[in-house]
């Protein structure tokens, strides 16, 4: 089966200002891929980040979008506002704003996609609690929930999984994976972990100051390329068909 | 919720110097009732005209006894209690988003350019209600402009342009020989001398901004809520939060044209917070924070009347005893 490609990169360099952040970078994401963004902080994820999503034009070469996207943006759930006493399905319908329009409030029919939407992110029955009160790894689930009803093309995740526990981050990663397989999206996610992109990710692009490195998972994820990337010593485990990156 | 108490301690700070530096208004239009006759104020600047100085000849014994049919009976009452009522209403409507988005201080960076374009207006001969709309565009302008978040941060920026503002506040002032009373009249306010036009601008444009807050309500609340999530699905947030702060300055220059400084923040802050202490649904705090609004202006307007105290400030400390007691409450409910 041939993907369609979405997003081509074609020797862009991203900065801001006359601060280069990543040069020249080159390389296509395609419908149905699953792409892991690994780097420190400060290394440029955000702002690769903000280039695929479109915001962020590239000061050389050239970003494109293949076709119209529609992206499904799930933020880090402690960056939300706990100020804001909004419920678990007002979050959710967010996600339909874009398609209802201006003027108009999504309806009964946005309202039972959303209902899905909780369901297939397994919260069904938290729809009228407070978001406030729920835990770090159900917010996330309900931003989720948010960015999947809103029908995208590309479901970009950053760091969806900082600051939990082992448990919902297994659960949080599994739940990803079986998004991506059931819909077929174009998956971008960021992480601090290697790890995580090591056993999730088709693809995985690594930043690191000055160096960038994109390729597949079994191409990138070997000691050799990390030495080369990062310059120190690295060992790859497999335990149970699972990557292990010391 | 702490910068919120300070910024209220900051309003309450501002009452000596509303109250000492306020010019007296112009004669009540009013044709007042049989009992209460209204009469022309005295020329010197001494305290804010209070309801008995407006009414100097009448006894104090039947003002501190008048009904309330008699209080609201008299034109300037009326008067005073509409613009009140319209500007508690939407005041505290938008309060909400400036509570919610922590942007109290932006309102009085606002306020501060709208004091400016008054004294620019003063000096030029122009109407103040053009200047104070005129520069509030400016100073949304300033605030809207994308600073490098990694040098200036928002906040310095907003106190920046107070600072800018005030400085060009005294400086324009320095050379206008009439402007200083008729500035601290406008700026500091007093609602019992509100004119029926300034009531029927005020109004107009408090439901303008109204209207356009229910149409693009729920744009409003995304890019507050989640900036990031309602860019990455293709708002331009920079292009809504422009329009959010200007419709907040706008409200901002026509109440503080008609009521003053004092009451205009009073309204924009203290009733969102109260409705934000009880209700758990963002419909309801909406809902909740324009009664809490309006609530107390007429109750003000009556007590100021019948003790003799400032109307802006008793409404503001009637505003605040309703905050203590949602807060109360709100504790009590766990």
């Amino acid at each position: 089966m041939t993907s369609t490609p979405l997003i081509t990169f074609d020797d862009a360099t991203l900065g801001y200002g006359r601060r280069v952040v990543l040069p020249s970078l080159t390389f296509g994401l395609s419908e149905g891929g699953y792409l892991g963004i690994v780097g420190p902080n400060g290394a440029g994820k955000t702002t690769l980040l903000k280039a695929i999503l479109g915001i962020l034009l590239p000061t050389g070469g050239r970003v494109t979008h293949h076709r119209p996207l529609t992206f499904g943006y799930v933020p880090q759930a402690q960056t939300t506002d706990d100020l804001f006493p909004i419920t678990v399905q007002e979050i959710v319908l967010m996600g339909r704003y874009r398609r209802a329009g201006l003027l108009k409030t999504p309806g009964s029919a946005d309202k039972e996609r959303a209902e899905n939407a909780l369901e297939q992110v397994g919260l069904p029955h938290l729809s009228p609690r407070l978001f406030r009160e729920l835990s770090g790894g159900q917010k996330q689930r309900v931003l989720m929930a948010r960015a999947l009803v809103s029908e995208p093309d590309v479901l970009v995740l950053d760091e969806p999984t900082s600051a939990m526990d082992i448990a919902a981050e297994s659960a949080t990663m599994e739940l990803i994976e079986r998004i991506h397989q059931e819909s077929r999206l174009l998956v971008v996610l960021v992480s601090h972990s290697l790890n995580i992109v090591a056993n999730h990710a088709q693809t995985v692009a690594i930043l690191g100051g000055t160096h960038f490195q994109i390729g597949p998972v079994e191409e990138i994820v070997q000691p050799e390329t990390l030495r080369a990337l990062f310059n120190n010593d690295f060992k790859i485990l497999e335990i149970e068909g699972r990557r292990l990156v010391l | 919720m702490r910068k919120l108490f300070i910024f209220l301690a900051s309003v309450v700070a501002l009452i000596p110097v509303s109250v000492h530096a306020q010019a007296p208004p112009p004669p009540p239009e009013a044709t007042a009732p049989e009992t209460i006759t209204a009469t022309p104020t005295p020329s010197t600047p001494t305290l804010a005209p209070t309801a008995h100085e407006e009414h100097s000849e009448a006894l104090p014994d039947e003002l501190a006894h008048a009904s309330v049919a008699k209080v609201f009976g008299l034109d300037f009452m009326q008067r005073a209690l509409v613009a009140g009522v319209a500007v508690g209403l939407i005041g505290a409507y938008l309060g909400v988003f400036v509570v919610l988005r922590r942007v109290v201080f932006v309102g009085m960076a606002l306020a501060q350019f709208s004091s400016a374009g008054v004294a620019l207006g003063l000096l030029l001969g122009l109407a103040p209600l053009l200047g104070s709309i005129g520069m509030m565009l400016v100073g949304v302008l300033l605030l809207s402009l994308r600073w490098s978040p990694r040098k200036v941060r928002q906040d310095t920026v907003i106190g920046l342009g107070y600072v800018l503002a005030s400085a060009v506040t005294i400086l324009l002032l320095a050379k206008n020989p009439r402007g200083e009373t008729q500035l601290l009249d406008l700026l500091s306010g007093n609602i019992i001398t509100v004119t029926a036009g300034d009531t029927l601008l005020t109004i107009a444009a408090l439901v303008v901004v109204f209207v356009l807050h229910r149409l693009f309500a729920k744009e409003l609340l995304f890019i507050s809520f989640d900036p990031d999530t309602a860019q990455a699905a293709g708002y331009n947030t920079k292009l809504w939060e422009t329009l959010l702060t200007l419709s907040i300055g706008t409200a901002i220059a026509f109440s503080i044209h008609a009521v003053g400084i004092l009451l205009t923040f009073g309204t924009l802050v203290i009733p969102a917070v109260s409705a934000l202490l009880l209700t758990k649904r963002i419909s309801h705090t909406f809902t909740l924070a324009a009664l809490f609004g309006a609530i107390p202006i007429p109750i003000g307007l009556y007590l100021s009347f019948i003790w003799d105290f400032s109307p802006g400030a008793m409404i503001v400390a009637l505003s605040a005893v309703l905050l203590a007691l949602c807060g109360l409450l709100s504790k009590l409910r766990g």
